[in-house]
């Protein structure tokens, strides 16, 4: 396939049966159309997934960093488009073709104890200062961001008045100090 | 009262909510405020003041050497007595918050920062916190468990709880969008 000249950038022409990293859409176009095989990325073995998944059950209080800012958006894209590329683990070796079935599961398990862990997280926090959320992907904050806005917002509304007062206490006293300088 | 937006339908209607204040002085010719008949206001009649108004009326105090503190002496709404505190401080979702008052919150928010009360920030804030956290644990959850137990508290959501309700769902798109692929 020629090189494709985009916007985006120069797409280098393809020459089977070389490898080449090109933009995820169009390897899922290609894909669709049957001419290319999709490499699936380090992170979607099956090893480093369920080495994810334990990372994350053994700690209640923070995200693994085991996995990429939109790794539930590419994971989705790839085993919808792609599962057949999805090396074979298990038992599905034995019957062939792989369908990415093993790591679905991972990832399904993967999704809802960080989803947990994150609304866990915030309802402990509401109100407070600030959500850690470090760790966490795209589409989970995406996810949790519009209530988590609406509510520090109201919390705001329902709290300000009082760090105000405390502010024009601090005021008076330190008024008071001046005072003693001078005299 | 802050504005965010002047044509706001919610912000219009919750500052029409109305709060008690005593006045302090005789006001003439706004007797019709308290009823037909009478002429002037006098001195220490209460009469429900929307609060757009009441803080305003609270503030010029300042420019007059006369009342310092203002005119009139703002009190607490008969939605937010003493009783009504003590029963959120018991327990947040043991009452309806939305026959007390349709913007129950912003009522609160805005008592706050008109009157001294050491009970109202900390009852306001764990109720927030508790009905805010039930609500959008029941929401997200309601698919998988199916209607029944909470919709009475669906029913006796107040406006800031029912926007809270709507954000929550909105966020559930993203589930929608991993279910309906992973199904195919």
């Amino acid at each position: 396939m020629p090189p494709l000249h985009l916007i985006s950038g120069t797409i280098p022409a393809m020459i089977p049966p070389q490898r080449i990293s090109i933009p995820l859409w169009l390897a899922l176009l290609l894909k669709k159309q049957k001419r290319c095989n999709i490499i699936p990325p380090d992170w979607m073995a099956y090893e480093h997934l369920e080495l994810a998944l334990k990372e994350e059950n053994e700690n209640a209080a923070r995200f693994t960093d085991k996995l990429p800012y939109r790794w539930l958006e590419i994971s989705e894209l790839l085993l919808d488009g792609a599962a057949d590329d999805f090396p074979q683990y298990g038992n599905n070796a034995r019957r062939g073709e792989g369908d990415g079935g093993d790591i679905r599961v991972l990832l399904r398990g993967l999704r809802e104890i960080r989803q947990a862990k994150a609304r866990a997280g915030m309802n402990e926090n509401l109100g407070g200062a600030y959500v850690q959320m470090t760790g966490l992907g795209l589409m989970e904050v995406t996810e949790l961001k519009p209530y988590a806005i609406s509510v520090m917002n109201d919390m705001q509304k329902l709290a300000l008045p009082k760090d105000t007062r405390q502010e024009r206490d601090d005021e008076d006293m330190e008024q008071d100090e001046d005072y003693d300088d001078e005299f | 009262m802050a504005y965010n937006n002047y044509y706001d339908v919610d912000e219009i209607l919750a500052s029409s909510q109305k709060i008690p204040c005593k006045f302090r002085v005789d006001i003439q010719n706004l007797g019709y405020l308290e009823s037909d008949t009478s002429q002037n206001i006098k001195a220490n009649t209460t009469i429900l003041i929307p609060f757009w108004l009441a803080p305003w009326l609270c503030q010029i105090g300042r420019y007059l050497p006369d009342w310092p503190d203002g005119p009139v002496e703002t009190a607490l709404p008969a939605c937010l007595n003493t009783q009504v505190l003590a029963a959120l401080k018991a327990s947040p979702t043991s009452l309806n918050l939305r026959d007390l008052a349709p913007y129950w919150y912003a009522l609160g928010s805005e008592c706050l920062a008109i009157m001294d009360d050491d009970e109202l920030p900390e009852v306001l804030a764990l109720t927030y916190k508790e009905r805010v956290g039930k609500l959008a644990d029941f929401v997200r959850g309601r698919r998988a468990a199916g209607a029944g137990e909470g919709e009475e508290m669906l029913l006796g959501l107040e406006e800031w709880e029912r926007r809270i309700r709507g954000v929550v769902e909105a966020g559930r798109a993203v589930s929608e969008w991993l279910g309906e692929r992973s199904n195919t």
